[in-house]
């Protein structure tokens, strides 16, 4: 223990111990107001590395989320067109069975099943260039105006697929497969349904025909099924995506973020402390022998 | 003995009194002095004036003697605060210039580098949900030109923190060569007062103050001699040796970018091109933090910290751009850059070269035109090993280390140097209750003496009006 307690000595500590209290009592009014604990890279080095990959992982999970309301959007446009394509082909066998049954029946008859089934095959087509925010649902990849062109040409890429990232490392298909559905060109079902139509008009026997609107009809449930799995896949990647964002914010909460009842019982205690900085200060430093010499 | 031998040591009672009392004046008056030491005053009693015929009576002495003020200073407490001050300086300068740095990294927060980076990778994300649409692209892009922006920000942010330490650095050489010629000057001084035997003890105060700045900036070792003065050595050579001082220069570059072919150095003025090494203090730490980058990371702080914004910067680029070359941009073309970067430092260059949508290769060459592979595959660069993200963490996190220490160093070495000037004031600092008591103990000897001084008169004025008159 120092012996000898000078004038200069008292002022200079008191000054310290103000100058201490007072930036203890800012660090926690900081704290508090800002709830935050972790300010600076400094105040906690590796708190704030992990702070950097939550954040990061947090903007992921935010983007997934994005990601995931868009592949919904074209999958749910995916299902009804194919919804749609399985009931136009339905109809299609149908009329064309009954084309088959009726071969001798009269022009008039054969004329209005083959308007119908023009009509139908017209209607397939508009289904198959279905657009979802300006791009080819069954064409996902083109750039063209409708998966098809007039002539029925395919103008879609074989392979390539338009994927959605739904979660870290997961993608999933959100188009459909336009070829394996509708075929392409001469061997398309549009081809199908207006060489049917012609045939018909002509009262020549189709039945042979009702076997490839199976085909195709197959073809139209499977790709559904496969975006109903997709779909469900989603659903099941949107509940993870929420349940992540949470944990990923209480995660970050619990790094960066202060425990508020803590500081403000730290703050009021060192509030106290500085009062009695001041105090003391105010009491000690005035006193000398001066006050008591006549 | 003399008749009036007794008036002269009441005499001398009053004249040691009257001095005892102009040194506690002094004292009182610098008691807020910054540097001043308290001093005492010395008396000696005087022995008897030795005659020829030595009388059979005892004699008292002759009275009292002011023999001289003495200076209560404490060498080694001096030296304690000299040492310490060096440690505290170098460590505060050094915290300083981290904890300005480390507050332009902004992190963690919303604002910082690594938000904007995770901006732009889920730029390229969007760019993949909808390629070749306007609106996706101009945010990439958008986000691409804040990045560039922020970056740039960033390392001229350490260019400026280096020319100021740099500027900070040539006048603390100034300050440094003004001190050691007024301690000079001094030596000079207290050398000839001292030989005339008068009192130094406020020179020496005043050369002190001079010499704890002096080691505080550079860290010099002090060396106190016989005759008075003090030589303040540096680096093995003198800086003030008696009468005589040397100057010191700063020389090397004198911006960040010449740093590293131009190193800054201390040296003497009359030994040009031979760099000296300042052993501690905020010179020092000036020095050190001015120095080049190295491949450890562990150069100068200001020179890492832009070569990391640069590494960043590097690193975006050839990431990106290595996977944006094997895209095909709206004309079907391959082997465009996304980012382009230099002459000069890339963290200054950054530039995204699509001006719009048709630029940006989001597709794999022959998936189709609304093919946005190559775009998602650029947004999962961020999480990659070795991606922009991760170099730019590790370097916040190193800045926060570095930062760290050197915060607790700082307080640490603060704490040593209060401890040392703490025990150094309580050893030569002015008591005033001290001082109060010593001025008492003063008024009363010379009331004393005064009273001494009466009394022997009375003696007198008896001896010469009353003797004698008898019958008269």
């Amino acid at each position: 223990m120092i012996g000898r307690i000078t004038s200069q000595q008292l002022v200079i500590s008191a000054q310290r111990h103000l100058q201490d209290a007072s930036s203890q009592l800012a660090r926690l009014q900081d704290q508090a107001s800002s709830r935050r604990a972790i300010t600076k890279p400094s105040d906690d080095p590796t708190a704030t590395g992990n702070a950097l990959k939550v954040r990061a992982e947090q903007s992921n999970n935010e983007q997934y989320s994005r990601n995931i309301d868009d592949a919904n959007g074209w999958l749910a446009t995916a299902d009804s067109a194919l919804g749609e394509t399985t009931d136009v082909l339905r109809r299609l066998r149908d009329l064309t069975l009954q084309a088959a049954n009726g071969a001798s029946s009269s022009a008039g008859t054969r004329e209005t099943l083959a308007v119908e089934i023009e009509q139908l095959g017209d209607q397939l087509f508009g289904i198959a260039n279905t657009r979802y925010l300006g791009r080819n649902i069954f064409a996902g990849t083109s750039g063209e105006e409708g998966a098809y062109r007039p002539d029925f040409t395919y103008t879609g890429v074989a392979g390539a697929t338009v994927e959605r990232r739904i979660a870290e490392g997961t993608t999933v298909q959100v188009d459909a497969d336009g070829a394996a559905v509708f075929g392409d060109g001469a061997t398309s079902v549009f081809a199908l349904v207006k060489e049917v139509a012609a045939d018909v008009r002509a009262g020549v026997d189709v039945t042979a025909r009702i076997d490839e609107f199976d085909a195709r009809f197959d073809a139209a449930s499977a790709q559904r099924s496969i975006i109903g799995a997709r779909e469900a896949s989603v659903e099941r990647a949107q509940t993870t995506n929420l349940d992540r964002g949470l944990a990923l914010e209480t995660q970050r909460s619990g790094i960066e973020d202060v425990d508020l009842a803590q500081v403000l019982t730290q703050l009021a205690a060192q509030d106290v402390a500085h009062q009695a900085a001041l105090g003391v200060t105010a009491q000690s430093v005035p006193q000398s022998l001066l006050d008591f010499l006549r | 003995m003399s008749t009036f031998s007794s008036l002269n040591i009441a005499y001398s009672g009053l004249v040691a009194s009257r001095r005892g009392l102009d040194v506690i004046g002094q004292n009182i008056v610098n008691v807020n002095t910054v540097g001043y030491t308290r001093q005492r005053i010395e008396t000696t009693s005087l022995e008897q004036a030795i005659t020829k015929a030595q009388s059979r009576i005892p004699q008292p002495g002759n009275g009292v003697q002011v023999t001289g003020i003495s200076r209560l200073g404490d060498a080694y407490a001096d030296a304690r605060v000299r040492e310490t001050s060096a440690d505290a300086s170098y460590w505060l300068k050094t915290n300083d210039v981290m904890a300005s740095l480390e507050s332009r990294l902004n992190e963690p927060s919303d604002d910082g580098l690594s938000k904007t980076l995770q901006r732009f990778w889920t730029a390229w994300q969007n760019v993949a949900n909808q390629p070749g649409e306007t609106a996706p692209a101009s945010v990439l892009l958008e986000e691409a030109n804040t990045l560039a922006t922020q970056l740039s920000t960033g390392y001229r942010a350490a260019q400026g923190e280096w020319a100021s330490v740099r500027g900070e650095a040539s006048s603390a050489v100034a300050a440094v060569n003004e001190s050691a010629g007024q301690v000079a000057e001094l030596n000079d001084r207290i050398r000839e007062t001292i030989a005339a035997g008068g009192s130094a003890n406020e020179l020496v105060d005043k050369r002190n103050l001079l010499i704890e700045d002096i080691v505080a900036q550079t860290g010099a070792t002090v060396k106190l001699k016989d005759d008075g003065t003090a030589d303040i050595l540096l680096g093995g050579s003198a800086l003030v040796e008696g009468g005589t001082a040397r100057q010191l220069a700063v020389t090397g570059a004198d911006s960040l970018e010449t740093a590293s072919d131009d190193p800054v150095t201390l040296e003497w003025t009359h030994r040009p091109g031979q760099p000296i090494s300042a052993p501690g203090g905020s010179l020092a730490a000036s020095l050190e933090l001015l120095g080049p980058a190295d491949a450890a990371g562990t150069g100068g702080a200001i020179a890492t910290f832009a070569a990391e914004f640069d590494h960043v910067a590097q690193t975006l680029a050839d990431t990106v751009n290595a996977v944006h070359r094997t895209g095909a941009v709206a004309d079907g073309t391959t082997g465009h850059d996304f980012f382009s970067t230099g002459p000069g430092p890339a963290a200054l260059t950054l530039k995204a070269l699509p001006t719009d949508a048709s630029g940006i290769a989001a597709a794999a060459p022959g998936r189709g035109s609304q093919d946005g592979s190559i775009a998602d595959e650029i947004s999962q660069l961020g999480s990659a090993d070795g991606s922009a993200d991760a170099v730019w963490n590790a370097f916040v996190v190193s800045t926060g280390v570095r930062a760290a220490g050197a915060e607790n160093k700082a307080e640490v070495y603060q704490l040593a140097y209060n401890t040392a000037s703490d025990l150094r004031l309580s050893q030569s600092g002015v008591d005033l209750d001290e001082e109060l008591t010593s001025m008492l103990t003063f008024q009363r000897a010379y009331q004393g003496s005064a009273r001494v001084l009466t009394a022997i008169d009375e003696v007198l004025d008896t001896l010469i009006n009353r003797t004698g008159v008898v019958g008269r």
